[in-house]
């Protein structure tokens, strides 16, 4: 039973957080769907401040899960956002690992 | 996990169809072919003007398919990507694409065979068309969730139905089939967007980007 508890919190905490983290995790649910979003469109989706949204991504861009594009649409700043190659393949193994440990529980 | 995902897809999806105006291009096309139906049907056969018609079809539903779209396009980055903002979509894999184009083609050849071999009457062609557009429109509406579309297919039958029952068929039964399915797009369109309008705040009002 000791052995089962210890093996099930070893898997838990293989758990990528970087994705677990429940902001993130919506962002990169989003992007994981679409090609690339912008950032107001990120910020309507998932309810959060530009502060709190533009750190979030921040920390996506430095793992090299996302990739940010800084440019311009009618002289107006428009950030792109997409999930790279490693950030598509984090959450897929991200999907796999929680249900290996909710189908186990 | 599975159901949030499924859930962000069906929004994202929804997104596309969110302001109207796929619906308001799409009605204009179809308004487009009632025209070019009416013509049809308005002219003698045989002459000058009937021939050039009947070539140009094609490149003239290509010409507006083509001029509507971006229009379509122009308007997005205009009133829709700098209020709610702008996303991507990814490419369907090439398969998905040769199936919808295989199937396409399919109805296509089945709807021309079955009109030339007369297998069925001129004046079922509106009901084989609408029945043809409810069911296109019943799969949009199950893809997106949006009950509109589904709506708008049941609409597209009725009129078909309604057609071919008073023994209009041909060029002007198609004509009036798409300028009153152009009207119903239309119609929905300009509904869609105006509550879009209304739900979201200006450009001006609330700074773009980051």
């Amino acid at each position: 039973m000791a052995n089962e508890h210890a093996d099930l919190a070893r898997r838990i905490a293989e758990v990528d957080r970087l994705i677990h983290e429940p902001a993130r995790l919506v962002i990169v649910m989003i992007l994981y769907t679409v090609k690339e979003a912008d950032f107001l469109y990120l910020q309507r989706e998932t309810g959060l401040t530009k502060g709190n949204l533009s750190s979030h991504l921040a920390k996506l861009e430095e793992a090299g899960y996302i990739h940010i594009e800084k440019t311009y649409r009618n002289k107006i700043p428009l950030t792109l956002c997409s999930l790279t190659e490693p950030g598509r393949k984090a959450y897929g193994m991200y999907r796999i690992q929680l249900k290996q440990i909710i189908e186990n529980e | 996990m599975k159901d949030d995902l499924k859930k962000i897809q069906e929004r994202t999806t929804q997104y596309w169809y969110s302001d109207g105006l796929y619906e308001l291009a799409f009605g204009a096309f179809c308004l487009v072919l009632a025209l070019y139906m009416l013509a049809q049907a308005l002219l003698p056969k045989g002459t000058l003007l009937y021939n050039l018609l009947v070539i140009s079809f094609v490149l003239l539903m290509l010409g507006s398919g083509f001029l509507l779209t971006r229009l379509m396009n122009v308007f997005k980055a205009r009133l829709t990507y700098p209020r709610t903002g702008y996303i991507a979509y990814q490419r369907k894999p090439t398969r998905t694409r040769w199936i919808s184009a295989l199937l396409g083609m399919c109805i296509a050849s089945l709807i021309s065979f079955v009109v030339v071999r007369n297998l069925i009457s001129l004046s079922m062609l509106p009901v084989v068309t609408g029945l043809v557009f409810a069911f296109v429109m019943l799969l949009v509406g199950l893809r997106t969730s949006l009950i509109r579309f589904s709506l708008i297919g049941f609409i597209a039958l009725l009129i078909g139905g309604a057609l071919s029952l008073a023994g209009i068929g041909d060029s002007l039964g198609l004509s009036i089939f798409y300028g009153s399915l152009g009207f119903t797009f239309v119609l929905s369109g300009v509904c869609t967007l105006r509550s879009y309008l209304h739900s979201t705040t200006s450009p001006q009002e609330s700074s773009n980007g980051e």
